[in-house]
């Protein structure tokens, strides 16, 4: 153990040192910081706000209606309840512990117990969900503090706080048995993962019938949604969930007789359930391996915002379960094939298919909004409303494209022996970007003129400009792309990301800026539209031009 | 010595290593051949307790791994095929680490400079491994594998990414160890360096034996002249394999 700590320590300190040395981690470092600076004083300057008000619960002490405090259990149980059933549904196929890759190469083989190892991971588990908690304990003190002790509500509070550890410790046990369990004997005892399944969705299915039959006999959620968290067979199906939530709303709604008992029962389960995961004779470390792998991904998915990887794997992974085909077969010569592998690598991937789902959605919310109020709104505004939300659109997309760009400007050293002229290189990778948000817009605009009509709407000129603002904006920022094209380096980041914005501000602003003012002079929509497009092609042809001489300079081995 | 019997690993329903037995012998390299996904990673995995077989037993330097995991591991040295060291630690506090664990730390200082020396890692002895390139972080893992006294040496593509001189260095350490009584398991595509490395090389393909031997038994094997590369011979023999493999299945 004492070799483990040492462990931790020395990566401790040389991280702290390096967080010190490096701007580029300390500077991120110091924002956290003072965003929980700011955390805190937003605590403090609530518990002056709450001090006062009057008193007007002196049990409880906050001045609060009687029907909110059994909602707040409701909710806490709830909270509480959906953890617990979520961690153990995936538990059968993923485990809370997570060993890095180091631990695997250079832990796992050296001659320390592996239940030592256990038990250091696990400890290291439970310190994190304590500081969590003790973050949070500190929070609600200083926002509530004074109100918490005129109730007695200090020990309370150290109850609420180990309350919830001992509940999170809980369940990290429980679960990682579970997943050891099951890891181990998928094939064997299959009735006892189906029964821990089946309990675990009974219990959401039962929580959400009984709210929806008391609310169709009460006609009150809230009524309803307390008596059925409180039913005794809810309640006795997860004890220790209802011992949580009493003692987590205790430093409010008042410290009872029998929550002593409800304490020292949820400490003894906790460290029954240490003793149950320890007493496990599975090989810890096995189901760890491919997760560890998937979790490294994910780390550095999130540190490069890269996530073409995870995107691959997930596609491979697919294909393996014979859920996708290959269904674009390859298209084109030369820079058209080069247009048609980004499209298909954007297909197979799916991460665009996805956005465009999420935001075909909330553009049929918005459509839908304003069909419910469109005699409100006339159709002339609602046009602008759309067309806006169009634009705001774009800039979502950009966001994509302008990575997906950077990512195969990086795969230079293989485009650039191709016999493509660097313009028509350029010009493909820019409609890459372009063609989904264009293929988008007009299916928006042919959706929203199917529903109240296009007849002198501005959204049929903004089908024609939004596309071309949307090629312009991304063919000004080919020359960032290509300069600064290693998204794994944060100083590159930082400049690509704001050398980009302000390209995709002119390439954006310069056009919409005439057109708004041509509107303003009273020549209506479609001039200013054909305005915003000569602009908008102009710009997109200076930008492939520069970008193409950037590109005809680069060299693809300078890393 | 290092000895395997009927080694059988399933990941959930997949077989990845089929009732596999071999013996490592006191004072030999034993080269582990076989085409991807053949089982090599999991053998040297199970063996060096990382992963846990379903069936069969592995004795190192005596000792069960099962049942006495703990004396078992001291006797071992694993260098994984992607080593991925605690990039938070500098190279020196990663090897001192690895001593610390088995629990070697007298002369530590000693050994640890003589090994960065052949190693070229002295220049990074205080650096973080976050910094060291992929071709270091090898080094490094082979370094952590000879700071203590392993008698079986667990090596996983140990060559690959390491600069020549490094690959020499390492290589000659295979063969020191070797001449002090060392056993050594060594899996590899580098079929000219286990040609010239290996005393007895095995050939696995889909989790099974396709052939042991020196290679002149793995020529006759194969019904093949002396002239024969290992290449030549490890192709007809997983080909053959694979071709008995379909004839069984169909």
């Amino acid at each position: 153990m004492k070799m483990l700590l040492d462990l931790e320590l020395r990566q401790f300190v040389n991280y702290m040192k390096l967080t010190l040395r490096s701007p580029k981690r300390l500077i991120p470092a110091l924002l956290m910081l003072a965003y929980i600076l700011w955390f805190f004083q937003m605590g403090m300057l609530g518990s002056r706000e709450f001090r006062e008000l009057p008193r007007g619960v002196p049990a409880a002490g906050l001045a609060v209606p009687d029907f909110v405090w059994p909602l707040v259990w409701a909710g806490v149980f709830g909270l509480l309840t959906l953890v617990l059933v979520y961690r153990l549904l995936r538990a059968f196929s993923q485990s809370l512990i997570v060993f890095g890759l180091a631990e695997i190469d250079f832990l796992f083989p050296v001659p320390i117990s592996c239940r030592l190892i256990m038990l250091f991971k696990l400890l290291k588990l439970y310190v994190t969900v304590a500081a969590f908690a003790t973050f949070f304990l500190i929070f609600y003190w200083l926002m509530f503090g004074a109100f918490a002790g005129s109730s007695g509500g200090g020990p309370s509070l150290l109850a609420a706080w180990a309350a919830v550890t001992l509940y999170a410790v809980l369940v990290i046990n429980v679960c990682t048995t579970v997943n050891l369990v099951a890891t181990f004997r998928a094939g064997g005892r299959w009735w006892l993962a189906w029964a821990v399944r089946l309990a675990a969705v009974a219990i959401v299915i039962f929580s959400v019938v009984g709210v929806l039959v008391g609310y169709q006999r009460s006609g009150d959620i809230a009524a309803s949604l307390t008596h059925t968290l409180r039913h005794p067979v809810l309640t006795t199906l997860v004890l220790p969930v209802k011992w949580t939530t009493d003692l987590v709303t205790s430093p409010f709604a008042g410290w009872k007789p029998g929550f002593g008992y409800e304490f020292a029962a949820l400490f003894a389960l906790a460290g029954a359930s240490l003793a149950l995961t320890l007493s496990r004779k599975e090989n810890p470390y096995e189901p760890s391996l491919n997760i560890s792998v998937r979790h490294a991904m994910y780390r550095l998915a999130f540190c490069t915002w890269d996530f073409s990887k995870l995107r691959a794997e997930a596609w491979k992974n697919r294909r393996k379960a014979g859920g996708v085909r290959t269904w674009i077969s390859p298209f084109g010569r030369g820079a058209v094939a080069v247009f048609w592998k980004n499209s298909n690598i954007s297909v197979r991937t799916s991460g665009t298919v996805i956005v465009l789902i999420l935001l075909l959605a909330v553009l049929l919310l918005i459509g839908l909004r304003v069909a419910f109020t469109h005699t409100a709104i006339p159709p002339r505004e609602a046009g602008i409303i759309a067309a806006l939300a169009l634009l705001y659109v774009m800039w979502l997309f950009l966001l994509f494209s302008l990575r997906s760009l950077r990512l195969d400007v990086k795969q230079a050293n293989i485009l650039k022996p191709m016999p493509i002229r660097a313009w028509k290189l350029m010009l493909a990778e820019t409609l890459s970007g372009t063609t989904p948000y264009s293929l988008f817009v007009w299916l928006a605009v042919a959706l929203v003129g199917a529903t109240f009509g296009l007849s002198g709407s501005p959204l049929v000129p903004a089908a024609f400009v939004l596309p071309l603002l949307a090629h312009a904006c991304i063919s000004l920022q080919l020359a960032v792309g290509i300069i600064y094209r290693d998204v794994g380096d944060k100083a590159q980041q930082l400049i690509a990301g704001a050398l980009g914005m302000s390209a995709a501000l002119l390439a954006i602003g310069l056009p919409l800026a005439v057109a708004i003012i041509l509107h303003a002079l009273g020549l209506g929509f479609v001039l200013p539209a054909i305005a915003a497009s000569c602009i908008a092609i102009a710009i997109s042809a200076a930008g492939i031009a520069l970008g193409a001489e950037v590109y005809k300079r680069h060299d693809p081995t300078d890393e | 010595m290092l000895v395997i019997e009927g080694l059988t690993k399933y990941y959930g329903q997949t077989l990845a290593v089929d009732g596999m037995s071999f013996e490592v012998n006191d004072g030999e390299i034993l080269g582990l051949l076989g085409p991807n996904g053949a089982g090599k990673t999991t053998i040297l995995r199970s063996v060096a307790g990382i992963v846990r077989p379903n069936a069969g037993r592995i004795l190192v330097n005596g000792y069960d791994l099962a049942a006495n995991e703990q004396r078992a591991k001291r006797s071992l040295a694993f260098v994984p095929e992607t080593p991925n060291p605690y990039e938070m630690l500098t190279v020196y506090e990663h090897l001192r680490f690895i001593a610390m664990a088995y629990d070697t730390l007298d002369k530590f200082d000693d050994r640890a400079s003589a090994l960065l020396d052949r190693f070229d890692l002295a220049e990074k002895r205080n650096h973080l491994v976050l910094t060291l390139s992929k071709g270091m972080k090898q080094k490094l893992a082979a370094a952590c594998a000879f700071i203590h006294d392993a008698r079986v040496l667990l090596l996983d593509e140990p060559l690959i990414g390491i600069d020549p001189k490094g690959a020499h260095e390492l290589k000659d350490m295979m063969v020191a160890s070797k001449e002090a009584g060392c056993s050594i398991l060594v899996s590899t595509h580098m079929l000219d360096t286990a040609e010239r490395l290996c005393d007895r090389i095995l050939i696995i393909d889909r989790g099974r034996k396709v052939a042991e031997g020196t290679l002149e038994e793995l020529h006759g094997r194969a019904h093949m002249g002396e002239d024969a590369t290992l290449e030549d011979v490890f192709l007809k023999l997983t080909e053959d394999s694979a071709a008995d493999e379909n004839a069984a299945g169909s």
